[in-house]
C-alpha cells in the first residue's frame, strides 16, 4: 500500500521545471481552498453568538469546497505516487517490471478518469438545460457548481496521463541503466 | 458481474491500480450491464457536495498535518514526560499516550510514526527497554488513539454508515482508554520487573512544560468540550480547530512560517482528497449494490452458515482482521460499512456499537503481521527488517486483541455511554 504522507523534498528533487510550477500552483490554491473553508465555516459559529438567525449560504458553499478538493487533491496525490491502493504484487517485482505496471494501472485510470470527464459534461448540459434557474445559494446557480465536475475529471485524466507516460519512460530507461557498469 | 469481470477487477486492484480507479471501473461496468444511463454514476458522484460533516475530514487533515510539521510533538512529548515519567515503566506510558493523542489528531495514517518515532525511539533505548520492546510498542501505539476525538475514521465512519457522530465518539471513549491502558500497563510491567530507571517527578519541570504548551493545552480542551459537550457540530469543531491551529502554530509559537501553508495545504489535499475521491466511487458503487439487493444476499449467505449472534461476530472480527492489514482504513470503511450495517443489523447488533468493533479492528489491522501497513512504514522509518518488525510487534497485537474481543463481546463497553442506555 501507498503511505499517504509524502514526502515532498523526494518530490521536489525529481520534478520538472513545470512540474515544480504545477506544484506551487496547486500549494496557493490549496491553501486558498482550506482558509477559505476555515473563513466560510466560521462566519454561521460567530453569526449565531451575536444574532438569533442561521444563515443558509455558508454550509453549501464549503460542501462544493469539499468537492473541488476532492478532484484537485486526487490530482496531487497522482503527482506525488500516493494514491491509496492495495498493491499486493509490485514490490516483489523488477524495478522495470513494476514501472511497466505502473505504467498499465495509470493508463486505465486515466481512461475511467477521461470518460468520467466525459459523463460530467453531459451532466451538466442536462443541469443547464432543465435545472437553469435553480439556485444553490445567493445568486449562484446550480448548474454552475456542476463544472466542479468535468474540469476535476479532466484535470485529474491529465494527471494521470502524465503518470503514466513518465512511468513508460522510467521503464524503457531502466534498462539501459541496468544494462549499465554500476 | 460475471465471474470473469470480477476477476479482471481483482487483478487491477492487486496490481496497484488506485482504488478510486478500481472502484470507478466496477461502477461503469454495473451500471453498463443494467443499462443506466451513465449520468447516474456522476450523480451518485455528485453527492460529495451535499454530504453534511464532510468538511470536517480536510479540516481536522489540515489542523493534524500543521501539529505534525510543528514542534507540537516534541512538546506532547516534554508535557507527557512530566506527567507521567515518574511511573515505573514511565518512558513507555509516556509513548502511548503521546503517540495515542497525536493518533486522534492526525487520524491513523503514519504520520504519528513519522512524527514521534524519531523522537521516542532513542529515549525508550536510552531508558534501556530494548530495541525489540521499543520497536513494538511504537509500531503498535501509531494506531490506538483513532476512536478518540477529532479521529478522522470515525467521521468518515459517521457519513458513511449515518450513525451520529457523537454517538461514536461518546462509545468509543472506555474502548479507546482499553487500549491505551493495556499497553501502558504492559510497559509499566515491562519497567517494573526490569528495574527500568525512572525519572523524579518534578513540580518545576512540569510547570516548565505546562508554559511551553501553553498554546496547545486549549486545544484538546476545545475539540473535547465541542463536541461531548455538544455545543459545537462536528463540522464547526473542525473549523475552530483548524483556525485554532493555524493561529497558534504560525502566529503565537512561529514554529511554521507562512510560506510553508502551501506545501502543507497541498499535503493535505492529498491526504483528504484521496480519501474523498474513493468515497465518491463508493458512493456510486455502494448505491447500484443495494439496488442489486447485495447485502440482502450476502445476509442469506451468512444465515444458512452463521446460527447465533455469536458467530456473526467471531466470523466479523476474523474477517475485519483480513480486511484491516489488506486495504487503508478509509477505503475499508466505504468499502465495507454499507454491506456488513444491515446483516449486522438482522443479527441484532447496535449501529453504533458495529461502529466501534469495526474501527478497533482495523486499528489493530494497521499492524498485525504480515502486510499492516504500519509495519511497512516503521520498516522505512526505523530501517529495521519487516521480519524484525514483526515480532516485535507481536506480543502487542496479542494484547490488543484480547481487548478488541472485549469490545466486540460485551457491547454494554461501548453502549453505556449513549444516551438512553
Amino acid at each position: 500500500m501507498t503511505m499517504p504522507t509524502s514526502e515532498p523534498s523526494q518530490e521536489e528533487a525529481t520534478e520538472s521545471p513545470l512540474g515544480s510550477w504545477i506544484r506551487r500552483i496547486e500549494e496557493v490554491l490549496f491553501a486558498i481552498i482550506l482558509i477559505g473553508m476555515m473563513v466560510v465555516g466560521l462566519i454561521p459559529v460567530l453569526a449565531r453568538r451575536f444574532f438569533p438567525v442561521g444563515l443558509a449560504w455558508p454550509d453549501p458553499l464549503s460542501r462544493q469546497m469539499v468537492l473541488w478538493i476532492a478532484l484537485l487533491g486526487a490530482g496531487a496525490a497522482t503527482q506525488a505516487r500516493s494514491h491509496i491502493a492495495v498493491d499486493a504484487v509490485t514490490h516483489f517485482l523488477s524495478r522495470r517490471a513494476r514501472s511497466g505496471v505502473r505504467a498499465l494501472t495509470h493508463f486505465l485510470s486515466a481512461v475511467l478518469s477521461g470518460a468520467f470527464a466525459w459523463f460530467s459534461v453531459a451532466f451538466v448540459r442536462d443541469m443547464a438545460e432543465f435545472e437553469a434557474d435553480n439556485i444553490a445559494f445567493l445568486c449562484v446557480r446550480e448548474w454552475w457548481l456542476t463544472l466542479a465536475l468535468p474540469i476535476g475529471f479532466a484535470l485529474l485524466a491529465l494527471r494521470l496521463a502524465i503518470a503514466c507516460i513518465q512511468d513508460v519512460r522510467k521503464s524503457i530507461r531502466k534498462t539501459v541503466e541496468e544494462g549499465e557498469p554500476a | 458481474m460475471s465471474p470473469a469481470i470480477m476477476l479482471a477487477i481483482l487483478v487491477l486492484a492487486v496490481i496497484g491500480m488506485p482504488l478510486f480507479a478500481v472502484m470507478g471501473t466496477s461502477a461503469v461496468v454495473n451500471f453498463w450491464r443494467a443499462e443506466i444511463d451513465f449520468q447516474a454514476v456522476i450523480i451518485e458522484f455528485y453527492q460529495l457536495a451535499s454530504k453534511p460533516m464532510l468538511q470536517a475530514l480536510p479540516l481536522f487533515g489540515f489542523s493534524g498535518c500543521l501539529l505534525a510539521q510543528s514542534k507540537a510533538p516534541q512538546r506532547l512529548l516534554r508535557l507527557s514526560k512530566a506527567i507521567l515519567g515518574w511511573l515505573p515503566g514511565g518512558m513507555a506510558v509516556v509513548c502511548v499516550v503521546a503517540c495515542a493523542f497525536l493518533t486522534a489528531f492526525t487520524g491513523a495514517s503514519g504520520i504519528t510514526i513519522v512524527a514521534l518515532g524519531g523522537l521516542l525511539l532513542p529515549a525508550l533505548e536510552k531508558d534501556g527497554y530494548g530495541r525489540q520492546f521499543s520497536l513494538g510498542l511504537l509500531t503498535t501505539s501509531g494506531s490506538i488513539g483513532l476512536l478518540f476525538p477529532p479521529s478522522l475514521p470515525v467521521i468518515l465512519y459517521g457519513v458513511v454508515s449515518g450513525v451520529s457522530i457523537d454517538a461514536l465518539f461518546r462509545a468509543g471513549l472506555l474502548p479507546g482508554v482499553l487500549l491505551v491502558a493495556v499497553l501502558a500497563l504492559y510497559g509499566i510491567w515491562w519497567g517494573w520487573r526490569r528495574k527500568l530507571p525512572r525519572s523524579q517527578f518534578s513540580v518545576r519541570e512540569l510547570r516548565g512544560a505546562l508554559w511551553d504548551a501553553r498554546y496547545e493545552i486549549p486545544l484538546p480542551l476545545l475539540v473535547l468540550g465541542g463536541i461531548y459537550g455538544g455545543w459545537l457540530a462536528i463540522s464547526e469543531a473542525a473549523v475552530v480547530a483548524a483556525v485554532y491551529v493555524l493561529i497558534a502554530e504560525t502566529l503565537l509559537y512561529r514554529d511554521v512560517p507562512l510560506r510553508r501553508l502551501g506545501p502543507i495545504a497541498r499535503e493535505t489535499a492529498i491526504l483528504t482528497g484521496g480519501i474523498l475521491i474513493i468515497l465518491g466511487m463508493a458512493l456510486a458503487l455502494t448505491n447500484y449494490m443495494i439496488d442489486a439487493d447485495v447485502p440482502g444476499q450476502l445476509f442469506e449467505f451468512a444465515q444458512g452458515r452463521m446460527t447465533s449472534r455469536f458467530a456473526f461476530l467471531v466470523l466479523l472480527n476474523l474477517f475485519l482482521l483480513g480486511v484491516g492489514c489488506m486495504i487503508d482504513i478509509y477505503a475499508a470503511t466505504v468499502l465495507v460499512v454499507p454491506l456488513i450495517l444491515p446483516i449486522a443489523a438482522e443479527f441484532g447488533v447496535h449501529p453504533t456499537h458495529l461502529g466501534v468493533i469495526f474501527l478497533t479492528n482495523l486499528a489493530i489491522g494497521y499492524v498485525t503481521p504480515p502486510v499492516g501497513l504500519n509495519l511497512f512504514i516503521a520498516t522505512i522509518r526505523f530501517r529495521e527488517p519487516i521480519l524484525k518488525l514483526y515480532w516485535s510487534a507481536l506480543p502487542f497485537v496479542v494484547l490488543l486483541l484480547i481487548v478488541l474481543g472485549c469490545v466486540t463481546y460485551i457491547p454494554v463497553l461501548s453502549l453505556f455511554a449513549l444516551p438512553g442506555n
